[in-house]
């Protein structure tokens, strides 16, 4: 008597056919570099690849940016004459403010001495080269030239001079090291807006955008303002600047008001950054 | 030698993908994606897991995300797109079917994107995404872009595949 071909038939025969056995080595394969990420095998091969990468990337990149540059240069060269009119105008009027906070700057240290109140601490940064981008847009990151051998350790926030952030040391290896962008919806930043002392909650928006949440409707802010951290978690030191307020939503509805901020670094042209420790 | 040649290939793509497109802000693009269908409609299924196994190990390196999250996505993908174009759509180089397919992809990787990251969420390996800026901006501008480059994308494959038969030729 022939048996009836049952799906469980079907299944085993399917199994030691070429390419379930190709898939499964594919899968395997695949499941063994998470495993391996996870416990840190991988920091060496790494390593090497960001070098090689980054070696061959700059090298692209630099003809590139050059190319850029000398476009917008052409293009912006009516306006340049203004603009430097402008600038000069501005570097004036910040010498004189520059000159007005140096002296507040000590008077404030005078009198927390007096207070005998802890003295604010000067930032501690370590040079730091950028070698890659992430080129899938889904996270945010930048992969840093030096790593656990250096002193980077995970969390240590990471800013262009002077004292902008950018990102968040999120991994790190022997030699390298990475960091996720405030762009990133993984990193939430305690800030400030300047002016008004509003506090809230800076998210990234998948590199498109940062949103500044949870500020009360009562807070005052406008466009323009500038953005700082509050320092309120601890995980960043208070007064880096994140940016200035772009746009701001808010509906009498709503509980929170929202704003959006504009990053103060270009964030798709980090070269050299600094780690702060 | 082919495997070779194509992990070559892959990492020029990805470095001209970092070196070229980041700068002048063509962001968010999967080169290596659009390759994958390309060579899944002009080439071989088995160029195209090269390609997907090769470029998402290479991504998953580059990116901040849990590594095998990517290559488990363009795995996914290859798989999806290898099963759609058996059953429904004929490989010929007709602009419409090329187009489709890239659309195609960019949704069905964006998906299974999201399922892979879903499960390496389990593991504490998994990236937080923010929905809402995901469909409605990260999506769009990856679905322009990636229309935008398949033609020089194309072009590339081209590049690879005749180099490849020569050298061929040569070692016959």
């Amino acid at each position: 008597m022939i048996r009836p071909i049952r799906k469980f038939d079907i299944f085993m025969r399917f199994i030691y056919t070429k390419t379930f056995i190709r898939l499964f080595t594919v899968f395997v394969l695949v499941s063994l570099v998470a495993i391996l990420d996870m416990t840190g095998s991988l920091g060496f091969l790494k390593d090497g690849f960001f070098r090689v990468f980054s070696a061959a990337t700059q090298s692209v990149g630099q003809v590139t940016t050059g190319v850029k540059n000398t476009f917008s240069t052409l293009a912006s060269i009516r306006k340049l004459v203004h603009e430097n009119a402008e600038g000069l105008q501005k570097i004036q009027a910040l010498t004189f403010e520059n000159a007005r906070l140096r002296s507040s700057q000590n008077e404030n240290i005078s009198l927390r001495r007096a207070l005998t109140l802890k003295q604010q601490s000067q930032l501690s940064l370590m040079a730091v080269e950028v070698l890659t981008l992430d080129p899938t847009g889904f996270s945010q990151t930048v992969t840093l030239d030096k790593g656990q051998d250096s002193g980077v350790a995970v969390g240590m926030p990471v800013v262009v001079a002077p004292g902008i952030l950018v990102a968040k040391i999120t991994k790190v290896y022997p030699t390298s090291s990475e960091a996720t962008l405030v762009t990133d919806p993984d990193v939430a930043v305690n800030a400030e807006v300047v002016d008004s002392g509003a506090k809230g909650l800076i998210r990234g928006e998948h590199g498109l955008t940062l949103a500044l949440d949870l500020l009360t409707q009562n807070d005052l802010i406008k466009t323009g303002d500038q953005v700082i951290t509050s320092g309120l978690s601890g995980d960043f030191p208070r007064g880096l600047l994140i940016g200035s307020i772009a746009a701001v939503r808010s509906q009498n509805t709503d509980l929170f008001q929202k704003a959006y901020v504009s990053s103060a670094a270009d964030l798709r042209n980090l070269r050299f950054v600094y780690v702060v420790k | 030698m082919r495997v070779l040649i194509w992990t070559l290939a892959v990492f020029l793509l990805l470095a001209l993908q970092s070196g070229v497109l980041l700068p002048l802000s063509i962001a968010p693009v999967n080169l290596i994606l659009i390759l994958l269908v390309l060579a899944l409609l002009l080439d071989s299924p088995q160029t195209a897991a090269t390609i997907a196994v090769v470029g998402g190990l290479m991504l998953d390196f580059l990116s901040g995300t849990g590594d095998g999250l990517i290559t488990l996505s363009l795995l996914l993908t290859f798989s999806t797109m290898y099963f759609l174009f058996e059953a429904f759509l004929n490989r010929e180089l007709n602009n419409w079917i090329v187009a489709v397919s890239i659309v195609g992809a960019t949704w069905i990787f964006a998906f299974l994107m999201l399922l892979s990251n879903w499960i390496f969420n389990w593991f504490g390996q998994g990236s937080a995404v923010d929905w809402k800026s995901f469909a409605w901006e990260h999506l769009i501008l990856s679905l322009v872009f990636n229309l935008l480059l398949t033609y020089p994308v194309w072009k590339y494959l081209s590049l690879v595949e005749s180099l490849l038969q020569k050298l061929t030729r040569k070692n016959a």
